[in-house]
């Protein structure tokens, strides 16, 4: 006997009462209970469906489904940093490193150009007030998406968690940037280029982690998920 | 899984072979075919399947595919280009393992 509609529903349900919260990790331990139930049904038709399901998921062991939920955050954070340090990379190959030159380049032309220490910092505080401004943005549109579909993924929530921490960084960052330059910063020389260079390695990071990133991830998902949107 | 370390230790490489012998399989059917290739004397369980699966996805050993199978998905996982390559070595010293283990086992004496 085949399990219908409500019962695989109610596997779902089963395993986010289990705390695996995400459709990717519910949809391969879904179709695990679901055959196991269906041929024990096969053997043992008078046995009832919780009874199969409980004894299956006992065979999951004491953390029940945390351990397999452990070794796809540990392997997808993973992915995630090597995603970050694939395309950083690619900033500093022809033909990107021509941009990353030229936004130094830019950067330094506009204090060239004012010569006061006071333009640096503004743009320095605007793009991180900017790029936190975009990463609540980002959550926020994340987490209504997952609401109406009804499914999270957790690729998307490991990004989010990353970006997140990242924006746990950048206000220290901007403290530390105005503890270090306050009384000595004269916008000039060498100190000055250092501090340019370091500005754009940052916004690069940024931009990667903002704009890259998700892209890449929707790619990833809605290539192995018809139901990814 | 039977409770003992030799097993344990040779999860992946079961896992590979059976792999390399079917082309795609899903995780219960690696637990099934475990089961009946040795007659119910090896028994892995889940707590131990998924998350060596999933490791060895990270790895770049497994890829996988999703299937729409009766109302529900099924996750389907089959050796990469590296995985095959990396099947023939560890059965390779799987298999020199148990010949050094039979000749400690069950040493014939030459002087």
């Amino acid at each position: 006997m085949k399990l219908n509609t409500q019962q695989i529903e109610q596997l779902y349900s089963f395993t986010r009462q289990h705390y695996v919260e995400w459709y990717d990790l519910q949809s391969e331990l879904v179709d695990h209970l679901a055959n196991a139930i269906e041929q024990e049904w096969e053997l043992n038709p008078n046995r009832t469906f919780d009874e199969i399901l409980n004894k299956e998921f006992k065979k999951f062991g004491v953390f029940g489904f945390m351990d397999m939920v452990e070794e796809r955050q540990k392997f997808l954070n993973k992915k995630y940093t090597r995603l970050i340090w694939s395309y950083y990379r690619e900033f500093f190959g022809l033909p990107k490193i021509i941009l990353t030159v030229a936004l130094v380049f830019g950067v330094h032309t506009i204090n060239h150009l004012f010569s006061n220490r006071d333009v640096f910092s503004t743009i320095v505080v605007s793009f991180f007030l900017i790029s936190i401004a975009f990463t609540f943005k980002k959550r926020y549109n994340f987490k209504q998406k997952a609401k109406q579909a009804g499914k999270k993924w957790l690729f998307e929530d490991i990004m989010l968690n990353r970006v997140s921490l990242m924006l746990f960084f950048l206000p220290s960052f901007i403290i530390n940037f105005f503890n270090t330059f306050r009384d000595n910063f004269v916008p000039s020389g060498w100190s000055l280029i250092l501090g340019e260079i370091a500005f754009v390695l940052v916004v690069l990071l940024v931009f990667i982690q903002l704009w890259i990133i998700p892209k890449r991830v929707a790619e990833d998902l809605s290539k192995i998920y018809a139901e990814y949107s | 899984m039977k409770n003992s370390q030799l097993y344990k230790g040779s999860l992946n490489t079961i896992i590979m072979k059976l792999l390399e012998e079917n082309g795609k399989m899903y995780g219960y059917e690696i637990t099934q075919k475990v089961k009946a290739i040795t007659q119910g004397e090896l028994v892995i369980t889940e707590g131990a399947l998924y998350p060596a699966l999933h490791k060895l996805e990270a790895e770049g050993i497994l890829d996988v595919e999703i299937e729409k199978v009766d109302n529900r998905l099924r996750k389907y996982y089959k050796l990469t280009e590296k995985g095959t390559t990396e099947t023939v070595n560890r059965l390779s010293e799987l298999e020199d393992f148990i010949r050094n283990m039979q000749s400690l086992v069950n040493p014939k004496l030459e002087f």
